[in-house]
């Protein structure tokens, strides 16, 4: 535990629910005079992020975007030098041990994704590319220059090792088959309007997924041209950071944004329903990430809050005026906010008054 | 060593960093492994911030590292500073445009805080004219002499991708985004300001020569070049393909300075190795011509023509031009020519020339015409020097007395006054300009023909001046500041300038313009000229101007040029001439340019009138002669 850093990095940019019930933290120190990052695990996750409370932590050589786990014990994480790196946690938990590490993006690395036969991982990044690593020695196998702006997300499916997702600020949204002579496929991104940012596939269902982009807007649709209805709704009023699907029941879509708040919607019916949202972050929520029926969150205002979402919820009358509020909010700030149909529904039928600030359930560590 | 430093005979060479955990550990290597200046941005990349609203807006701390972190030195003369790629001033989102200025503005104001020398703006696509105005917003406001670099890439983005997408093909050449267009658009939006410079990115596959030509006509002041252009040769070192070696010769005569950007390849040799090599490669370029280094120091610097019948010349002038190699061997073989079509072999002992040197100047010409008789076996009976500059007569007459004896006589006369006591056989003279006529070279001859044989010669016999369709935003502003106080704004576009043209492309091949020959037997002699020159613009550029050369015969095929696919080798004598133009002129490929001009002449004086009529009509300048003559 020696190596465990004085202090916590003011940015928490990823969190990442560990199988066993802990968490994994990413942070990273975006101003003042050295902008490092660092990775920390904490068995309990209401304590993060206490430096003092934590189980494990290391300082890295720069702030990180995203990290995932690739196994119950092994982290991969994604630096803002370009550069990707394996850490293991050893002795029960209690020491990161530096395992790989490589530097070939000539940017920041944006975003990682795990293959579902965990042999490899995918990274993009600023340097407008796409890399296909192999994670037992982390030697890339192929770079991929398909998009013509920043990679903002990847996301591997969740059961075919050579299919995944990017979208990119050249506002593309492409599926990925690695076992095609040509790769790339352009996944039709309407009724989305903007710029995609963070993408997501549908746990249990093999062509769903879901995107966010940078005015809120989150559209859940099929990756085959014109195959089922498109489902759509303006969670938030700012770009959409991360979204995640609840594994134990996929229609529950969590989403957060720089607009400070945390989202979840059910979108099991086209008029999908959102059943919670909590405003308690003071700045942009960067990390995301599900267990059981919670849902963990970080953001740059140094906070690490646990949202219980109850799914049973029955909409009530409370509801319609914090949904309205929501609405007005939305407008704030010249936003060019096209209501939705299904928006206007989801204000009719919302969840109970999980969205209220005051009796929602989070534990605010 | 500074960023903005003059060329030194050493390369400056800059690192680009996306990332700088710590900046004084970036600083400490950068500078070991061999680096002059380094480009970091001004706040972390990634340090996205919100100021309309939420929470965020409200957010604490500071925005970036502080200015103590280095020493002021420091600060203006290492870091360029890089504009937050999250920043998308041209973004189709209302509120994304909106935040976007306002954190563009907050980074340029800690810019200046700072005190960098330079700020590097990215160009993504085309859609630039929000960050041109947000930016021409500072340079309206702020005083200090910071510059801005806009970087583009030669190659846009989207068409460097991998040809990977299933049913697509890659780009067709013709539908290549042309990102010149970008860099014209955004310095347009800023009218041109001299404090937006251009940072040029290289590609891996060079696009033609003529679209990299037409950017040496552009402020150029530095090239990003990524690591991952380098091929590596047989002893693991990193080196540039030909092409791109041989664009880099082109754009070191224009004093850039170079950026490595992209992680390390090579990571055995050290980022060190790329530095060595870019600067073996500066080292190593080919060599200048004597033309070139001559003219060094002189590049796009604006001279107004000689007048050398209104004014006299000084001696140092004299000096510069008897120093040429090339022409005064011209004419001694010219007049070598002359005197043996002259005196046929068998009459060489019998028969004798009268040869008059008309502007004598301070005798090239005199020593060349008694050179090429004793190198000819012809006798000249009289050579008559004329010249109206008192002071050079100076010269001359010490030359006659310590040297030439009688068979020189020094005539300290206007050759128009001059009263001959005999004809001349040949007549010589140098009393061409860059545009060949503009020194008034016609009316003087025709003004001392009188003194000539029927038969006799004159050397130059013919000359030709050219035009050719000239781009070069330098010049542009050159002849813009150089306006003067109690003139009137137009005045200094409506003068030809005489000036080593170098920060320029031409747009089109020089076509003829006006010609003249001598001596001119015509019964009305006539030197007025019209000429209208019509040009096929093949890629989309900007008129600044009319470049002007001019060729001569001086006797036989013995030429004079400064034509550029003729040029004199080694003659420097004459620097093109530069017709400006008010208004810059955008012209599409494909399109026709016309040009006329005109040569007036009045009783007093002469001048030129220019204008262009297509593709789109332009006012015509200088009218009457307002703004410049040529005095009689």
């Amino acid at each position: 535990m020696d190596n465990i850093p004085a202090a916590m990095d003011r940015h928490l940019d990823v969190i990442q629910c560990h199988e066993d019930g802990g968490i994994l933290l990413g942070a990273s120190n975006l101003t003042g005079r050295y902008w490092y990052g660092s990775i920390w695990y904490y068995q309990d996750p209401s304590c993060a992020p206490d430096v003092e409370k934590c189980k494990a932590g290391v300082q890295l050589e720069a702030g990180l975007s995203d990290a995932q786990w690739l196994s119950s014990t092994k982290v991969l994480v994604g630096l803002d030098t370009g550069g990707l790196a394996v850490w293991e946690l050893i002795d029960d938990f209690d020491t990161f041990m530096h395992q790989l590490s490589t530097l070939e993006h000539d940017d920041v690395v944006s975003s990682i994704s795990i293959t579902s036969d965990n042999k490899r991982a995918i990274s993009g990044s600023n340097d407008r590319c796409v890399k296909v690593w192999d994670l037992e020695t982390l030697a890339s196998r192929n770079t991929y220059r398909a998009h013509s702006d920043t990679v903002e997300c990847i996301n591997c499916h969740p059961t075919e090792s050579d299919i995944f997702l990017s979208c990119s600020q050249d506002g593309r949204i492409f599926l990925w088959d690695t076992r095609k002579p040509k790769p790339v496929s352009i996944v039709d991104k309407l009724p989305l309007q903007h710029s995609p940012k963070s993408v997501v596939w549908q746990p249990n269902s093999p062509h769903s997924f879901a995107v966010g982009d940078e005015t809120g807007q989150i559209v859940v649709k099929d990756t085959r041209t014109s195959i089922g209805t498109p489902v759509t709704y303006t969670a938030h009023c700012r770009c959409v950071n991360r979204l995640e699907f609840s594994k134990d029941n996929p229609s529950l879509l969590a989403s957060v944004s720089d607009d400070c708040e945390v989202v979840v919607t059910d979108i099991s019916s086209p008029k999908c329903t959102e059943i919670y949202r909590n405003r308690s972050h003071r700045d942009f929520v960067k990390g995301l990430s599900w267990r059981g029926n919670k849902v963990f969150t970080c953001g740059w205002d140094s906070q690490v809050l646990t949202h219980t979402i109850d799914s049973a919820a029955v909409p009530t009358s409370d509801m319609v005026a914090v949904a309205t509020k929501v609405k007005g909010q939305t407008s704030i700030g010249d936003m060019e906010c096209k209501v939705e149909t299904s928006n206007k529904d989801m204000v009719k039928c919302n969840g109970n008054n999980k969205g209220n600030g005051d009796s929602m359930s989070v534990e605010s560590t | 060593m500074p960023v903005l430093s003059r060329m030194t005979g050493r390369l400056s060479c800059g690192r680009d960093y996306h990332c700088c955990p710590d900046i004084n550990t970036t600083l400490d290597n950068v500078c070991k492994s061999g680096f002059d200046f380094v480009c970091l941005p001004i706040v972390n990349p990634r340090y996205k911030r919100e100021f309309i609203y939420g929470p965020a807006k409200d957010r604490p701390g500071a925005m970036t590292r502080s200015d103590l972190v280095l020493t002021g030195q420091d600060w203006n003369t290492l870091i360029v500073g890089k504009v937050s790629p999250w920043i998308q001033l041209d973004s189709e989102v209302g509120t994304i445009r909106k935040n976007s200025e306002l954190a563009f503005k907050q980074e340029l104001a800690y810019a200046s805080h700072l005190g960098l020398p330079a700020i590097l703006i990215s160009l993504r696509n085309k859609n630039v004219s929000n960050v041109a105005r947000c930016l021409n917003q500072q340079l309206i406001s702020s005083y200090f002499q910071q510059q801005y670099w806009i970087h583009v890439p030669l190659m846009s983005a989207k068409d460097q991708v991998d040809n990977l997408i299933e049913g697509e093909e890659g780009t067709p050449e013709e539908q290549i985004e042309d990102t010149w267009e970008w860099w014209h658009t955004f310095r347009t939006v800023c009218d041109g300001n001299k404090r937006i410079k251009v940072a040029l990115e290289l590609c891996a596959d060079l696009p033609p020569d003529h679209i990299l030509d037409r950017w040496l006509a552009e402020p150029i002041k530095c090239v990003h070049i990524s690591t991952s252009l380098f091929m590596t040769n047989k002893k693991g070192y990193p080196v540039l393909s030909r092409a791109h070696q041989l664009f880099l010769y082109k754009l070191f005569r224009l004093d850039v300075q170079l950026v490595l950007t992209g992680v390390e390849r090579h990571q055995d040799k050290g980022v060190h190795a790329y530095q060595q090599y870019l600067d073996h490669l500066f080292q190593t370029q080919p060599p200048t011509d004597p033309v070139t280094q001559f003219a060094k120091g002189y590049e796009d610097y604006l001279q107004c023509p000689l007048q050398p019948l209104m004014d006299n010349l000084e001696s140092q002038t004299y000096e510069i031009f008897e120093k040429d190699p090339v022409k005064y061997s011209q004419y001694q073989k010219a007049i070598y020519c002359a005197l043996l079509d002259r005196i046929p072999p068998e009459e060489k002992e019998t028969k004798s020339v009268v040869l008059m040197v008309v502007g004598a100047g301070r005798g090239p010409l005199v020593r060349a015409a008694l050179a090429a008789a004793y190198q000819a076996e012809r006798k000249i009976r009289k050579l008559y020097a004329v010249e109206k500059n008192p002071n050079a007569v100076v010269t001359l007459e010490n030359m006659k007395d310590e040297m030439w004896g009688d068979q020189v006589d020094v005539i300290s006369c206007d050759m128009r006054q001059w009263q001959a006591p005999e004809k001349a056989d040949i007549l010589v003279s140098e009393l061409l300009g860059s545009f060949g006529d503009n020194e008034l070279s016609p009316e003087c001859l025709d003004g001392a023909q009188r003194f000539l044989q029927d038969d006799g010669i004159s050397i130059p016999c013919e000359y030709q001046s050219y035009l050719a369709p000239l781009q070069s935003e330098k010049l542009h502003n050159e002849v813009k500041s150089c306006k003067e106080k109690d003139k009137p704004l137009e005045y200094n576009f409506e003068m030809p300038y005489v000036v080593r043209l170098h920060n320029c492309q031409l747009i089109a091949e020089p076509k003829p313009a006006f010609h003249f020959h001598h001596p001119n037997r015509e019964k009305v002699i006539d030197n007025s000229r019209y000429a209208t020159l019509e040009f096929a613009v093949e890629e989309n550029s900007v008129l600044h101007g009319l470049a002007g050369y001019f060729d001569t015969r001086l006797y036989g095929d013995v030429m004079l040029s400064i034509l550029p696919s003729t040029h004199s080798t080694g003659m420097f004598s004459w620097f093109p001439i530069l017709f400006p133009i008010k208004v810059p002129q955008y012209l599409k490929k494909g399109e026709k340019l016309s040009v006329e001009i005109w040569r007036c002449v009045s009783a007093k004086n002469v001048w030129y009138e220019w204008l262009v009529t297509k593709p789109r009509v332009i006012p015509i300048h200088n009218p009457s002669g307002r703004s410049y003559t040529i005095g009689l």
